[in-house]
């Protein structure tokens, strides 16, 4: 039993258990990026901070708690604003790289 | 082409190159000013292409100084950059306002009247009436309420049973219904009386209803009383009634002119000429370029028709076409006899179209005298059989107290 705990370390925090119990949108909350995709082709990435790194291979974001990574082939952002970013392209990858 | 597009094009965008070696912070920077990038590719290892519409592109000096980037325009796009290679162009702007101007006038303003559905009223007559409600070629249609128009309209025209207004695009149309019959009533439960149509002496009554108030051979005028509505019997007392039944009575119809002994044949050349004006919007033109008449005799018809496209908010045109025919005078004397049977024949053609269709003729005199200097005074009577019977509402009914006795 002490053995399967320990696996389940990542147990909600009280921040994340109030956006619950608020029901509004848990990314503003918690300040973390909400991501979300089309297929592979287009990723719509909001309350990010800002942009790291931007080649046609690699896109590079920072953000709380970890940075947003996506890695593939023609990558362009569709539009920028200071709430979202629309890339698309031919996505292969997407990693959370912490502590950069 | 989609709505962000459209509105792309109206507020106008460029688009530009960006070189440096600090390409993110440059868009990072841009983000946090709130200006808006879009389709930004990445062009080379120190280059990146992006669009920006003209207000962000003002504000982007500062922030490619600061990240020591050049900012370069490859394209511009939209209305602002057109305008502005047009700027010089006056009369292409004033067309173009011209354009819209007239545009906006022919499908706001009234283009054309239709109307249909009348036999007795005159088109002119119902135009008429509709001038003086603010219907008329050229009036706003905002400011015209059908409603409005169909109850004034049916206040004006008696004759009127029913009237619709409708207005699509820029044309109106008036349906019509006339009434029927106005010398019948139609609710039968409506006391009235009957009264004489005409003058003319009665020959036979059938009354069905309602208290006889004439006997057969006497003389009637126009508007005499005939039949009452107001009956008094010995059981009930004094009651109203919805009167009716058939009255004949004998009239005459009465037509004179004047003919002459000399008289103008007119032998036609059966040459015949048009001539076309065009009218829209009130305008007049002419598609003939004399005032002089085509012959030196001639008699003269028009004929005005009204064209108008599908395309509602068009104005009418009107085409009127007159045709001349042309005659050489002659001048002939005629007999007695002659000029008499001419003038009855044209006299008894008007008597025929002025009598009733169920009017029966039972003699027909022709009678002259002379007029002096070779011309006929003839006179033609009709006498007839006919239905004088005309209802008339009793307007105010008396409380009959008959309950009391």
């Amino acid at each position: 039993m002490k053995k399967r705990k320990s696996q389940e370390e990542t147990k909600p925090t009280f921040k994340e258990r109030m956006a619950d119990g608020f029901d509004a949108s848990k990314e503003m909350i918690l300040d973390v990026p909400k991501i979300v995709f089309i297929g592979n082709r287009e990723a719509v990435i909001e309350n990010y901070k800002c942009i790291t790194d931007y080649t046609e291979t690699l896109i590079m974001l920072d953000a709380e708690p970890a940075a947003v990574r996506l890695s593939g082939k023609c990558l362009e952002i569709k539009s920028i604003s200071r709430e979202m970013l629309f890339v698309s392209g031919d996505i292969e990858k997407m990693e959370f790289v912490k502590g950069e | 082409m989609s709505i962000e597009k459209t509105i792309g094009f109206l507020r106008g965008y460029v688009e530009i190159f960006a070189d440096g070696l600090f390409t993110e912070r440059f868009l990072n920077i841009c983000m946090r000013r709130e200006i808006y990038l879009w389709n930004v590719k990445r062009r080379g290892k120190h280059r990146i292409s992006a669009c920006i519409s003209i207000r962000g592109f003002r504000l982007l000096r500062p922030i490619a100084k600061k990240t020591k980037t050049q900012i370069k325009i490859v394209k511009r796009h939209g209305l602002p950059f057109v305008l502005h290679r047009y700027r010089h162009r006056k009369a292409a702007f004033l067309g173009l306002f011209l354009f819209f101007a007239v545009l906006w006038y022919l499908s706001s303003h009234i283009m054309g009247i239709s109307i249909s559905g009348n036999s007795r009223i005159t088109t002119e007559e119902i135009e008429q009436n509709l001038k003086s409600f603010g219907v008329y070629r050229g009036a706003p249609v905002s400011q015209i309420d059908s409603e409005t128009v169909k109850n004034q309209l049916m206040i004006s025209l008696d004759e009127l049973s029913w009237v619709g207004v409708s207005i699509k695009g820029s044309r109106a149309y008036i349906e019509i219904k006339e009434r029927l019959d106005t010398k019948l009533l139609e609710d039968s439960s409506i006391p009235c009386d009957i009264v004489a149509d005409r003058d003319g002496t009665i020959l036979l009554l059938e009354v069905k209803d309602g208290q006889t108030m004439v006997k057969v051979n006497q003389f009637v005028t126009e508007g005499d009383l005939l039949v009452s509505g107001l009956v008094d019997s010995e059981k009930v007392g004094m009651r109203y009634v919805h009167a009716f039944g058939e009255i004949f009575a004998q009239t005459s119809y009465k037509k004179s002119g004047e003919y002459s002994l000399d008289f103008v044949e007119k032998i036609y050349s059966g040459e015949t000429k048009n001539r076309y004006t065009l009218t829209a919007l009130g305008k007049r033109v002419p598609l003939f370029n004399t005032k002089k008449s085509p012959f030196e005799h001639y008699d003269k018809e028009e004929k005005i028709t009204e064209h108008h496209s599908p395309l509602s908010f068009l104005p009418s045109v009107f085409v009127k076409k007159e045709t001349y025919t042309e005659y050489t005078p002659k001048k002939k004397a005629r007999t007695a006899e002659e000029t008499l049977a001419f003038a009855e024949k044209e006299l008894s053609a008007l008597l025929d179209r002025e009598i009733q269709e169920d009017t029966e003729i039972l003699d027909k005199k022709v009678t002259w005298q002379e007029a002096g200097d070779k011309r006929l005074t003839v006179t033609v009577e009709y006498l007839c059989r006919e239905d004088i019977a005309r209802q008339r509402k009793i307007d105010k009914i008396e409380i009959l107290d008959y309950d009391k006795e």
